[in-house]
């Protein structure tokens, strides 16, 4: 089964004049990390919007089409399952966050799903360690940062065991070690749940790290949905759009330009330094220490 | 240890078990000078208020809240302005702290006192006593003295309450209290944007004097007419995060009312909290004394004016 | 579209002014608007205790910015706002210490008054929140800023003299006084509330054109 099953979308919020999507299709995997990136007002968000059903569910448009949550429409007359179904974070950690300490914060949604007391304090304990929440669950949320409150989101989301969670730009408002402690958060949920992970994010390093797919967002349409390897390999169209490819993948495709490789660069950050340290010699004829080396000597 | 269990256990060997009145308590006070906040201040995490409910505490708030109406003489209003302050100091709480409500004690005093001195209210017949142009009717003052006293102890209810009390006592005291799920949240969700829109504001004046506009040695007229500016970015935030949390709270499957009513909502923190006999104790006492001294003032005429022993040193004027 | 029928659709638009709906508009209570109702009793517990405590003078201030958001909040979210303009002074008069339970309980028909008065004539009258003509400019200061505060104040100075805080012959002075401070106070920041925020508000699901959608 997939994660999301979108067909013919079309989407006008009410009082607008042109249609945000227009026909759009896209099916993700169940079971995988997926980005989405694209330039600004390239609907990414309205887009995770319609897939946990907050269109057409909580706003006003006309809503045309169909969009599937693991098989279940999510414009249909039950919605009853949707929350457990897939979970969401948004951008605006304070926005997340309505009840007064750490631990009431990750039982509120519990409590909505009608769980017990106990396990709601089994899933609390949980998801503590997950999200390395430990000592922070008495907290009031005016005593924590950014981050924190991002991790207390993540945490709450998870508390109640979704199949698929879906973040958007969740790390736009942090500081940069913030923004570290959300990837990592997102890397053991990918690595040890196995959940399936859509993310709308600005940070391409991070998405080719982690993603297993790609979507490339613009003007309403998708552009571009690849496994991430292959996803790289249009820079062209990535930089049209304004995406900011990764150095090391852009060297990478320079290198193979030069050399007339044709083939799908790794976009893992070491391993794509791998790749470069092997394509010096055979530019430069140079080992690759001469190769750095004299690349370099004019710089000290 | 699981959480739950966790919350179990404080409370049953924590600060909430009847055997841990007395050196329990006060060995723990001393050894714990951790502090929680409460609506109003601070108060140590061991406090001995702690050990009562927060339903307990609430209803003792309520009934101590309108007692002060049922007396009309100010040393029954100076007694319960004295347990007031008693149960500040034994909630462990620093008396100083009160030093804060002395300029609100003081402009009250100034209010009053100016209200019953130049607009009296008088009995008949009264001759006044005059002070240089001024006419001093005592009975005037000896009303102003029980207005004063009351209202003082009016006030130190609220303060002693919102004092020992945090947010999530008084959430757990209205959810025990069967008070709407709806209600309940509404209130959680308005002392949580007010936080949210504190931090808002400091924002906003950090802003402000980073670009060199310092309202702080403003003059009075300037900060006055210069506060509206404040609201445009608070209330411009509000209406922008109220979509967001209504997103979120969708997102989480948020029902306010429930369909069906059989179905009772889960409530987590209130596992926390247990009710014990002095709870009941508590509540059957203050009751109690409310409804004794409701019938007795209404119905016998205790506690007025002219049976208070402040009324010989005014003359028996009353 | 011809250019005629455009002029009538406008004209039309423009007598059935921002109080009816649109053909075809389905407006429903729900999250948002609790949500809403929430976020603004917050902005006016801060409004209230910060205003309060800015010019104290005892059980009344001299500078209560409160009546505004009591005022606006009802135009622009109907029922919402009313109750949000009761709760409000409820805790921030708690937490300033401006008034204790009891009285903060018997002011809430005057903070009713204060909230509804200027809603009611806004519909009425079929004034514009963005106070675009002078009628709207009219309507807002008699009835939303002028008769709600004597309302409030009358309500209030009585609440006052009934748990004897003023004597009957304060009561001129006190209402006078307190009339005055909410109206200047409340009449600043109303109006630039209305000015400023009802264009970006009466674009949100959360505006009410009704009582409680």
């Amino acid at each position: 089964m997939n994660a999301i099953e979108i067909h013919d979308l079309y989407w006008k919020y009410d009082g607008s004049d042109k249609p945000i999507f227009d026909g759009l299709n896209l099916t993700i995997p169940a079971g995988i990390f997926c980005g989405i990136i694209g330039s600004n007002e390239s609907g990414k968000t309205t887009l995770v919007e319609c897939m946990k059903g907050l269109i057409p569910n909580s706003m006003t448009g006309v809503y045309r089409g169909e969009v599937k949550l693991f098989g279940q429409d999510v414009a249909g007359e039950d919605k009853n399952g949707l929350p457990q179904l897939a979970g969401m974070v948004f951008s605006d950690p304070d926005a997340q966050f309505t009840t007064m300490s750490v631990i009431e914060e990750i039982a509120f949604g519990l409590e909505n799903m009608g769980f017990l007391e106990d396990e709601i304090g089994r899933r609390i304990e949980w998801v503590s360690q997950l999200c390395h929440l430990e000592g922070l669950l008495e907290k009031p949320p005016y005593d924590l940062s950014g981050g924190q409150k991002q991790r207390v989101a993540i945490a709450s989301v998870l508390a109640t065991k979704p199949r698929a969670i879906i973040l958007d730009e969740p790390t736009s408002m942090l500081d940069p070690k913030s923004k570290d402690e959300v990837f990592d958060i997102l890397r053991s949920i990918k690595e040890d749940l196995h959940m399936t992970v859509i993310v709308v994010e600005h940070n391409i390093e991070k998405i080719a790290e982690l993603a297993d797919e790609v979507v490339l967002m613009g003007g309403g349409r998708v552009l571009r949905h690849e496994k991430t390897p292959q996803f790289f390999q249009a820079i062209e169209l990535l930089q049209a759009n304004s995406i900011d490819v990764p150095e090391t993948i852009r060297l990478e495709y320079f290198l193979y330009n030069k050399l007339g490789i044709d083939r799908i660069a790794p976009v893992h950050f070491d391993a794509a330094v791998d790749e470069i340290k092997s394509l010096l010699p055979r530019l430069t004829g140079k080992s690759v220490t001469e190769a750095i080396e004299s690349m370099t000597a004019g710089r000290a | 240890m699981s959480i739950a269990s966790e919350g179990a256990a404080t409370a049953k060997s924590g600060m909430w078990d009847s055997e841990a009145v007395g050196t329990g308590v006060k060995s723990r006070r001393a050894a714990s000078h951790k502090m929680v906040k409460t609506m109003l201040g601070f108060i140590p995490e061991d406090s001995p208020i702690s050990y009562f409910h927060p339903t307990a505490r609430l209803i003792s708030y309520l009934f101590m809240s309108f007692l002060p109406l049922v007396f009309q003489t100010p040393e029954l209003q100076l007694l319960l302005i004295a347990i007031s302050i008693a149960t500040y100091a034994w909630a462990g709480i620093p008396a100083k702290n009160l030093k804060t409500y002395s300029p609100m004690m003081v402009l009250i005093f100034l209010f009053i006192g100016i209200e019953y001195v130049f607009f009296p209210a008088t009995g008949a017949g009264e001759t006044p006593i005059m002070v240089g142009a001024v006419a001093l009717y005592l009975s005037s003052l000896l009303r102003g003295l029980l207005v004063y006293t009351r209202v003082i102890a009016l006030l130190f209810a609220s303060i002693v309450y919102f004092s020992t009390n945090r947010e999530r006592d008084i959430l757990v005291a209205l959810r025990t209290l069967h008070v709407p799920f709806a209600v309940s949240y509404f209130f959680g969700l308005v002392l949580r944007s007010a936080g949210t829109f504190i931090e808002d504001y400091h924002i906003v004046r950090e802003a402000e004097k980073a670009r060199g506009l310092d309202m702080s040695t403003a003059p009075f007229f300037t900060k006055v007419t210069h506060f509206p500016m404040y609201m445009i970015p608070l209330f411009t935030l509000a209406i922008r995060r109220s979509e967001d949390i209504s997103m979120g709270l969708y997102a989480k499957g948020t029902v306010l009312i429930q369909k069906d009513k059989s179905k009772k909502r889960p409530d987590f923190i209130r596992t926390f909290y247990h009710s014990k006999p002095a709870d009941y104790l508590l509540t059957a006492a203050i009751t109690a004394i409310f409804v004794i001294c409701w019938i007795m003032s209404i119905y016998y005429g205790a506690f007025s004016l002219s049976s208070s022993i402040f009324n010989p040193l005014f003359g028996s004027i009353i | 579209m011809s250019t005629t029928s455009m002029i009538d659709s406008a004209t039309a638009k423009k007598n059935r002014g921002v109080w009816k709906k649109e053909a075809g508009e389905i407006r429903k209570p729900g999250l948002a608007h609790f949500v809403m109702m929430a976020l603004f009793t917050g902005v006016g517990v801060v409004v209230g205790t910060f205003g309060s405590m800015a010019v104290s003078l005892g059980p009344v201030s001299a500078f209560w910015p409160g009546q505004a958001i009591q005022s606006v909040g009802c135009i622009w979210y109907g029922g919402w706002g009313a109750i949000a303009g009761i709760v409000f002074p409820l805790i921030s008069n708690a937490i300033s210490g401006q008034a204790a339970l009891p009285i903060s309980i018997a002011y809430i028909p005057g903070n009713l008054a204060q909230a509804v008065v200027g809603a009611w004539a806004f519909h009425v009258f079929n004034c514009d929140p963005r106070l675009k003509s002078t009628k709207d400019w009219v309507v807002y200061i008699i009835f939303g800023i002028i008769i709600a505060n004597a309302i409030g104040a009358a309500e209030g100075n009585l609440v006052l003299y009934s748990f004897g805080i003023i004597t009957s012959e304060a009561i001129p002075l006190s209402f006078l006084g307190w009339f005055l401070g909410n109206s200047v106070a409340s009449g600043i920041l109303g109006v630039i509330m209305l000015k400023f925020l009802s264009p970006l508000v009466m674009k949100t699901k959360t505006f009410c054109k009704g009582v409680w959608a």
